[in-house]
């Protein structure tokens, strides 16, 4: 019995151990093909990811490419251009990430020593520099008869840096300079040989003053005339939030504009959103039907405030090039439209504050109004702030301060005189209003007539400091994407309901209020 | 009045709150900031302090960018006087640094400093020149970049004199060129001969190695050729050699060996014949066999685009009159030959033989042989040939016989 009781514990050990050796076997075989397949993608050696790829896109001039040496041609131009901006890219990525991936791509063996100093100390101290620069303007000084050095002036570079210590950003700052540059032609790419950066005196920005929109003394002038906004804030009813899509219909805008125009109204807010119109490669569509509203509106004699960057909410360092590009796309075509009274960089930006940083999204705003002046120099710029709190920030940035208000109506008095004297510039009310959505998911909520009386009141105010003022909304809407306020059915409701035309069309009575609004 | 604990209760968090809140008042109202270290400028490699005095003992950091990166200084202890030591690696560069102290995200001072490149250290001279062959003639230059360095590899400053230099047979040069956009560069021409040109370049006492340039003929102008040949007799054996006279440009260059030549024959019968070589001094040499009959070749010959010679022209004599011809008593056996040449030798082995067999009741055809001992005999087998009338006409180097109403 026992000695049964063994073999069979013998055998099965053995047979065991027989399965447990070929399995290593069979485990080792498997690592050393995984070994050897292991190592750099063979695709790497094209340097797809640096070569083929938008990364970077800071506006590149060639301000003069005539050279004592050698008549450049559009090619190398192009090349120099792509090369030169990567080799900026990579060493942004480097101090950003303290890992000098792709230095080697754009800088020669003796340079890229340079930037794995910085790389070292700022790993040892915990460091990290997110950096970009907006334009580079270059003077060509050389290119040599082989086509294989080039030297050139890279003039007035303005680099805006975000330095963070253990994650946490301790200063922000920017940086004028002028850089020389050697770069050699080495393996098919041009790289940095000698980067030089001198002094650049900035020069005091020198906005043209324009004829179309201006401010003065506070006050909005059009065409030389003074302006006074009794606007609306503005979405077709069937197509809230997404007036440029598929559903797109020049007819009902143009019904509905005939109802501003009917309800004396002069001024109409709409909504361009960075996504749908296609990030820095604008969709050319949705770019015409921008342009065709702006004509509607010109016809129905409007004045639009043309809200930029909805739904955008990333403001980091290394997308700022992306949003330049796709503002720079959006506003160059419409710089002398008739129609448009503002470009409002963008909605509520202040409610980003806490997920991105209020420096990061002020630099981002910042810059991107030096951006549209440099773009369009005819139109006002704005930001449409959330609160009234919020209405100072950038105040010498923007041509008018505009904040919404859906606070409590008997606060906004006193918070108005206040903010009227904190500037100078015209306050536009840019959003404010009501829901009467009184009813299943809010039965303590506003009826319509609720809604009315409050409008009557903020009429008053608008009335005594004689306010530019665009309520939210025309209509009632029927469907509204959760992008907006969130999934939650009764935050949704609510958001339906700030209309002064319901959903069936019919005119609420807070419309009377809305329309012929008081002139000053 | 007796003060009594109740008093001390009410006053001492009254006080303490108003020496607490004058203390943060006073930190966030008064730091300020001054730089004590004054000189603006620095050459490469010396040491860089930057030397702050506050208002109040602080912390304070210190943001340093420089074209390669950006860095912080932290201060390590809380003092009214602040030094901070830019990294050594900063301070080799030339170039701008800007600097900005700040503390708790204020900034309280920036500024500039400037580095300048340090000749004394041991300079580099980094040499491209390109194109690496020019022509000779004095139109096609050869460009000569110098980036002279100092030992920190940041370019010299602007107009240090780099002393260009070249050689090319008995002529030395030397120029001195300042340094202008980082580099110093210039235009080398090539001079009235070919051959082979070294440069080099000087800066301060540091001379780069020596480079080496090949100046090239221009391109060939119109030459001569010749055809040199064994016998003038078209016998399909021996090989004619075509060759040109010294290919030389315009100013008496020897064109660069390897040139190809192409030879162009036309004979007589409209075709076109081609050879070509390529030229070893100046000389293309090509080859072509002897046509196999009596003949009269056109030659000319190119340097493909550039240049081309004088037509020549050469007749080729027929090796023979005639040969005789004999058939077997049916017929069907032809033999052909003795075949003798020009000197009534037989002909080399190898020469071809054609016949051509006609007759009413079938296609043309043609069956061709080579001699062999000056002989050739064609078998017209009785499965392929049915007996019959045929006509018979044989061709040997070019000359003809025709037998008419053979009957096999």
């Amino acid at each position: 019995m026992n000695i049964v009781m063994h073999k069979t514990i013998y055998r099965s050990l053995r047979i065991a151990s027989f399965l447990a050796v070929n399995a290593l076997v069979l485990f080792g075989i498997g690592r050393m093909f995984v070994y050897l397949n292991s190592g750099a993608d063979r695709s790497s050696i094209f340097h797809e990811a640096v070569t083929h790829k938008d990364t970077y896109l800071p506006n590149l001039t060639w301000e003069n490419t005539e050279n004592p040496a050698r008549p450049i041609e559009e090619q190398a131009l192009k090349e120099i251009k792509d090369d030169y901006l990567k080799a900026w890219y990579v060493r942004q990525l480097a101090l950003q990430t303290n890992d000098s991936i792709g230095i080697s791509d754009f800088y020669t063996q003796s340079a890229r020593k340079n930037i794995t100093n910085y790389i070292t100390d700022n790993k040892a101290k915990g460091i990290t520099i997110e950096a970009t620069t907006v334009s580079h303007t270059i003077d060509l000084d050389f290119y040599s008869a082989d086509g294989q050095v080039v030297v050139f002036t890279d003039r007035g570079v303005k680099e805006y840096q975000q330095v963070y210590k253990e994650k946490q950003l301790i200063l922000d700052t920017e940086v004028y300079a002028t850089y020389r540059v050697v770069m050699l032609l080495e393996d098919g790419f041009w790289k940095i040989r000698h980067l030089v950066k001198e002094r650049y005196n900035v020069p005091k920005p020198q906005f043209k003053s324009s004829t179309i929109t201006s401010v003065e003394e506070g006050k909005i002038f059009v065409d030389g005339v003074e302006y006074f906004i009794r606007g609306i804030n503005y979405y077709p009813k069937e197509t809230p939030w997404d007036m440029f899509g598929s559903e797109f219909d020049l007819d009902i805008i143009a019904n509905d504009f005939e109802v501003i125009k009917a309800a004396n109204l002069n001024t109409i807010r709409i909504f361009v959103p960075y996504l749908d119109f296609g990030k820095e490669n604008v969709n050319a569509e949705k770019q015409d039907r921008l342009k065709a509203v702006l004509d509607i509106a010109e016809e129905k004699q409007l004045k639009v405030v043309v809200t930029l960057f909805d739904f955008y909410g990333n403001y980091a360092v290394q997308d700022w090039t992306f949003t330049h590009r796709h503002a720079e796309q959006i506003v160059t075509p419409l710089t002398t439209h008739k129609a448009i009274l503002a470009w409002d960089i963008k909605n509520e930006p202040n409610l980003d504050f806490d997920s991105r940083g209020k420096t990061q999204v002020v630099a981002w705003l910042k810059e991107m109004s030096l951006q549209l002046r440099e773009f369009d120099p005819n139109h006002l710029i704005t930001i449409g702030w959330s609160d009234i709190q919020s209405a100072p920030i950038l105040e010498d940035e923007v041509d008018i301060v505009s904040f919404h208000y859906y606070q409590k109506i008997y606060d906004f008095e006193p918070q108005y005189v206040q903010l009227q004297t904190q500037t100078d510039k015209p306050i536009v009310l840019q959003e404010f209003g009501v829901s009467s959505n009184k009813g299943f998911w809010s039965p303590l909520g506003i009826s319509e007539e609720g809604q009315a009386a409050y409008y009557k009141i903020f009429q008053e105010h608008i009335q005594k400091y004689t306010i530019h003022s665009m309520p939210w909304t025309l209509y009632d809407f029927t469907k509204v994407p959760s992008s907006v306020v969130g999934k939650l059915p009764w935050r949704k409701d609510q958001q339906k309901h700030f209309g002064f035309i319901d959903k069936k069309g019919n005119e609420k009575p807070a419309f009377q209020y809305i329309s012929n609004p008081p002139s000053p | 009045m007796k003060v009594q604990y109740r008093h001390i209760i009410f006053i001492l968090p009254i006080l303490l709150c108003i020496g607490f809140t004058t203390f943060v008042l006073q930190e966030e109202k008064a730091v300020t900031a001054t730089l004590i270290t004054k000189p603006k400028f620095y050459t490469a490699g010396e040491v860089v302090q930057c030397e702050f005095l506050l208002t109040l003992p602080v912390l304070t950091q210190l943001h340093i960018q420089s074209a390669y990166g950006s860095t912080v200084l932290f201060s390590e202890v809380v003092a009214k006087e602040v030094v901070f030591n830019i990294p050594r690696y900063i301070v080799k560069k030339r170039g701008v640094v800007n600097y900005t102290l700040f503390h708790n995200g204020e900034v309280l001072d920036t500024g500039i400093y400037t580095v300048h490149p340090n000749p004394k250290t041991t300079l580099q001279l980094e040499t491209y020149i390109g194109p690496p062959s020019i022509i000779a003639g004095g139109v096609d230059y050869t460009m000569q970049v110098e980036i002279p360095t100092d030992g920190f590899d940041n370019p010299l400053a602007e107009e240090t004199p780099v002393f260009l230099n070249h050689q090319f047979l008995d002529i030395e040069r030397s120029e001195v060129v300042p340094i202008k956009n980082m580099i110093a560069w210039k235009n080398i021409y090539s001079y009235i001969p070919s051959g082979r040109m070294l440069l080099s370049s000087t800066v301060h006492d540091v001379t780069a190695k020596e480079f080496a340039i090949d100046v090239f003929a221009a391109q060939p102008v119109s030459f001569q050729i010749k055809a040199n040949r064994k016998h003038h007799y078209a016998d399909g054996n021996q090989i004619t050699e075509l060759s040109t006279t010294i290919i030389r440009d315009q100013y008496g260059n020897v064109v660069t060996d390897g040139t190809w030549v192409s030879f162009i024959i036309n004979p007589s019968n409209g075709m076109q014949l081609q050879t070509g070589g390529t030229t070893i001094n100046g000389i293309a040499t090509a080859k072509i066999l002897h046509p196999d009959h009596k003949e009269q070749w056109r030659i000319k010959a190119f340097v493909t685009g550039m240049a081309s010679s004088a037509e020549i022209m050469i007749q080729y004599r027929p090796v023979l009159e005639t040969y005789p011809v004999q058939f077997s008593e049916d017929h069907r056996h032809v033999t052909i030959g003795p075949i003798l040449s020009f000197m009534k030798q037989l002909i080399p082995d190898g020469a071809t033989v054609r016949l051509k067999i006609d007759s009413e009741s079938r296609a043309s055809e043609t069956k061709i042989k080579t001699s062999n001992n000056g002989k050739v005999t064609f078998v017209l087998s009785e499965d392929f040939y049915p007996s019959g009338q045929y006509t018979f006409t044989i061709t040997v180097l070019g000359v003809t016989q025709e037998f008419k109403n053979v009957r096999l």
